[in-house]
């Protein structure tokens, strides 16, 4: 946690020698992740500088509480190399600087609502997260029903209906809600 | 919002309606405001879970976009951006690399059975000498157990070992930092990183490599783990350390190295 807001305060001020550091920590880890799925150095290049960017971006308008920052920047960068690998099945071109920065752009905006709506489910008790989790990775109510133990069919169908009542009226109460439902609409 | 307007959200973004269905659903979806929104809140909950993009694409979208390549383009960004590339190109190894995924380690028992561990030679002196001469005299990474098995190229550890041996240390850390400690080759990995590290001169993060080596009491490498250390803390000029670990190997004459270690007269 010391370490994070370390971190974070060097990225936004620029300070060269933290950066080395995050660098010789944390680069090697993502580096091994990108070139054991199917990338290069220069990518791993550029999805670590474009985690860093995200990072500055969204810590410089709204810091958020971010308990371990490897574990986060990792997770940033797994991410964005997600979305490079999905958008490369199109593109073979080399990009340029200019379509890099609208595909971070993109990003940003994508990982904001993302974590904004991970956020909200964090907020969820321990059950209503188990329950909801199965239900939106595809499983029937009888198929939670005989996972869980529960009694009958129905009563996971209530309880699926209450616990995303209670997420869908998280999410509507922010107001970063409203920004988010604009773009989508 | 009841329950069974809930269900057919599910059904209807799952693609579970008849045409018919749809077709009405989609009518509602139209004049209804409230039920617009759950849709597309379902929808992107529903993409979260499924590891799928988010779908954002209107025109508000597509102004935020805009903003949000300003933002990029604002001097003080541009500039960290530039100072994160610069940073980050001294950090690139100097070989390009490409891994397959790893297939199967079965072949692990056969290669392990058959580990020839080289004896190195050793001097041993009377007269007083610095710590890192005793380093120089005893470290030899050869003796580390090789896995290379013909017809198994692409496979991860090999290609660690296969860096270690072509002196590529950078890669053979950034491949070997995959193996995960459940792995089966994750003793054998932490050698070669350990190693790697004494190699990049990085003594701090060699010593703390063998220091997990040597916690794997489980495995029969463990004892290594205090070899190496010993050497490490030799090499380095820490004196305490270094009896420390000596003292350890000499708890049990099956520690690796026990007969080195009671000639060892620093």
């Amino acid at each position: 946690m010391e370490n994070t807001e370390r971190y974070i305060q060097a990225l936004i001020q620029g300070e060269d020698q933290i950066i080395q550091e995050i660098y010789k920590k944390i680069y090697p880890k993502v580096l091994a992740f990108i070139l054991y799925n199917k990338g290069n150095e220069d990518d791993a290049l550029d999805v670590f500088h474009d985690a860093l960017m995200y990072i500055i971006i969204t810590q410089k308008e709204k810091r958020s509480v971010i308990l371990s920052f490897e574990a986060y920047l990792f997770v940033i960068c797994k991410n964005i190399w997600k979305k490079n690998l999905k958008n490369k099945v199109i593109q073979t071109d080399v990009l340029t600087l200019e379509e890099k920065e609208t595909n971070l752009s993109a990003f940003i905006l994508e990982q904001q609502c993302f974590e904004f709506y991970i956020a909200k489910f964090s907020l969820l008790s321990e059950n209503c997260k188990d329950i909801l989790s199965s239900y939106f990775n595809g499983l029937s109510y009888e198929e939670i029903t005989l996972a869980n133990a529960y009694a009958t069919v129905n009563t996971v169908r209530q309880r699926v209906f209450k616990c995303r009542s209670k997420l869908i009226e998280l999410i509507k109460n922010d107001k970063e809600f409203q920004k988010i439902i604009k773009w989508g609409a | 919002m009841d329950i069974d307007t809930l269900d057919l959200i599910d059904q209807y973004l799952r693609g579970n309606l008849s045409d018919t269905e749809k077709e009405a659903f989609e009518k509602r979806i139209a004049i209804e405001e409230d039920l617009q929104e759950e849709v597309l809140i379902h929808q992107q909950l529903l993409a979260i879970h499924e590891q799928e993009k988010i779908s954002l694409t209107n025109t508000s979208y597509q102004q935020e976009l805009v903003q949000m390549n300003e933002i990029l383009n604002e001097e003080d960004n541009a500039k960290l951006s530039q100072k994160i590339r610069a940073i980050g190109k001294n950090q690139q190894p100097h070989t390009t690399v490409r891994f397959k995924r790893k297939k199967t380690v079965n072949w692990f028992y056969s290669a392990a059975a058959s580990i020839v561990v080289l004896i190195s030679l050793f001097f041993i002196f009377n007269t007083p000498k610095a710590l890192p001469d005793y380093y120089q005299n005893y470290v030899n990474w050869e003796e580390l157990p090789s896995f290379t098995v013909k017809g198994d190229p692409e496979e991860l550890f090999e290609k660690g070992e296969v860096f270690f041996k072509n002196k590529e240390y950078k890669n053979a850390v950034a491949t070997l930092s995959i193996i995960e400690p459940e792995d089966k080759w994750y003793p054998f990995a932490l050698l070669y990183l350990g190693a790697s590290y004494d190699q990049l001169n990085e003594n701090e993060a060699a010593i703390a490599t063998f220091q997990k080596l040597a916690s794997l009491t489980t495995s029969e490498e463990y004892s290594k783990g205090y070899w190496y250390q010993l050497l490490l803390y030799l090499k380095t000029n820490q004196k305490e350390k270094a009896l420390e670990m000596k003292t350890k190997i000499l708890e049990n004459p099956n520690h690796y190295k026990y007969k080195e270690a009671t000639e060892l007269d620093f």
